[in-house]
């Protein structure tokens, strides 16, 4: 059985009450009980001065500091404000690269008949191809197709990630330097970094090229190649739209390095530490709190990191 | 594929695909800025800062640097309110607290003094070795003073605070098990303590 002396929970066992009628007894009767009685009961019976909450806090207060950014609004109308200047933000992005764009064709349109798309670092903009299909381009990506051809072919080609809602009519195919898409009238995403390539379909029925090889998804199915080679075809939780245009990225068994470069396309880090091979990370970031989606990405690695956000560096040590 | 949003922060190592144990963190954006609020904050300075102040004092044994502690551990919170969600608030204050305490210089051992609630004295039993109350009380406290700073926080936040083992392990980011056993030595070490100056008197 089980004694104070031999077992090194006991006592505390004993003060929560959760001894067993048999070790209590026998403990009861030992000659050491009185004294741990007396211990116990006397420190029960402690206390400390009370401490003042009301007055702590008011004194906190006076002397904080605010720091930068911080409202003094309840919750639920800053998060609107926020909300409202995202999409104004946003808005602005977008009429911003449209027009350029716009006066960029209209400038060399008698030479060249190719549209071309780009977004900045953490900048995403939404767009209308010329047969009413939808695009929304994330950031750090570059969409282009030819117009002239757009009526016969509907084909694009992608670096980065976007979302396509795709107008019914022919083949639409979207390229990548990995593989291609290729769809009638559906809803799917495709990503394109690092040499990294991931097709997921929201809607109907993709085709997805890889060299000789073809798979067909189905809505609510993705799949994943890295340098040309399989890595998985699996389902996925579906959203209305990717996580990453409301302004969350989810991240599936991705290598690290693909990660390191979703955050230098939504922040522009910089990462100057090599990195390891081999790690996979699951998980999701915002897109709008560099500090939060660095350590979202570093903490369950148990990395320790320092990031500088002047030069935008991040560096780390693997543990 | 992870995508429940209920969770606020998941780290999860158990998870295995291929041969990768893979981390799995979520991020919800509906609690973000949650905590830069003067509401928010209110709230938790009024839920969590005299626990933490008492805390803070079993460390420490002053109260003076407890309670500046307290206010820095409070401002640390407001400095960083965007990135931490509520949940994480409390062991985010420890974790600040105790850090800012490693770095603080050792005053010298003053013994700690504690009031007794009135009602618990008058039941109180006669003590062993037929010692007066007070100087019982006395010789308890040195010895409360001399413990491992570890096992003295666990057994004055159980003793004073009335938390329990789980609680304790919560804000102190050990397990339980690691909680019962400061417990457990705490006691076998009073009890030696005692009896030592027992056999000098």
């Amino acid at each position: 059985m089980n004694t104070w002396k031999t077992d090194d929970t006991f006592l505390a066992r004993w003060l929560a009450g959760e001894l067993s009628d048999e070790e209590r007894q026998a403990f009861e009767e030992s000659e050491e009980f009185a004294q741990f009685k007396d211990i116990s009961q006397t420190t029960a019976a402690f206390q400390v001065p009370a401490f003042d909450a009301d007055a702590g806090f008011d004194a906190w207060k006076k002397n904080r500091v605010l720091p930068r950014e911080n409202v003094e609004q309840p919750s639920e109308t800053k998060a609107n404000v926020n909300a409202l200047s995202r999409i104004q933000r946003f808005a602005l992005v977008a009429s911003i690269i449209v027009s350029a764009l716009v006066g960029a064709y209209l400038i060399q349109g008698t030479t060249s008949s190719i549209v071309e798309y780009q977004t900045g670092i953490g900048e995403q903009t939404q767009l209308i191809l010329p047969d009413g299909s939808e695009v929304i381009l994330n950031a750090n990506s570059k969409l282009t197709y030819d117009e002239k051809m757009w009526d016969k072919v509907r084909s694009l080609s992608l670096t980065g990630e976007a979302f396509f809602k795709v107008a019914s009519g022919d083949q639409f195919e979207v390229n990548t330097p990995i593989g291609s898409v290729s769809v009638i009238g559906t809803e799917f995403n495709v990503k394109y970094r690092d040499s990294f390539f991931d097709a997921s379909c929201y809607e109907g029925t993709v085709a997805v090229r890889i060299g000789a090889e073809n798979n067909v998804l189905t809505a609510g199915q993705e799949i994943t190649f890295q340098r040309g080679k399989k890595i998985e075809q699996r389902s996925f939780q579906q959203t209305a739209t990717p996580g990453w245009s409301t302004g969350i990225v989810n991240l599936t068994e991705v290598p690290l390095a693909v990660v390191f470069s979703e955050l230098e396309a939504q922040f522009g880090v910089i990462v100057t530490s090599a990195i390891p091979e081999g790690l996979i990370y699951t998980g999701s970031f915002p897109t709008n709190n560099v500090e939060s989606a660095i350590r979202l990405v570093m903490e369950p690695f148990g990395f320790t990191y320092q990031y500088n956000p002047q030069t935008q560096q991040l560096t780390f040590n693997t543990p | 594929m992870i995508q429940s949003f209920e969770h606020h922060i998941c780290i999860e190592r158990q998870q295995v695909v291929g041969f990768a144990c893979q981390p799995i963190c979520i991020w919800n954006p509906r609690f973000m800025d949650h905590l830069c609020t003067d509401s928010a904050i209110e709230q938790l300075y009024k839920a969590h800062a005299a626990q933490l102040r008492n805390y803070l004092y079993y460390r420490c044994k002053d109260f003076e640097r407890s309670n500046d502690l307290v206010q820095d551990a409070f401002s640390k919170l407001w400095e960083k309110c965007k990135d931490i969600v509520p949940e994480a608030a409390k062991s985010f204050l420890y974790t600040v607290a105790r850090n800012a305490m490693i770095n603080l210089s050792k005053k010298d051992q003053v013994r700690m003094e504690f009031a007794v609630q009135q009602e618990h004295s008058l039941d109180y039993e006669t003590p062993q070795f037929d010692m007066e109350f007070a100087e019982y009380k006395t010789k308890l406290e040195s010895a409360i003073t001399s413990l491992p700073d570890g096992q003295r926080e666990v057994f004055l936040m159980n003793r004073i605070d009335k938390l329990t083992y789980r609680e304790i392990a919560e804000r102190l980011e050990i397990s339980q098990k690691a909680v019962e056993k400061r417990m457990h030595n705490a006691l076998v070490k009073l009890r030696e303590a005692l009896t030592e100056t027992a056999h000098l008197i």
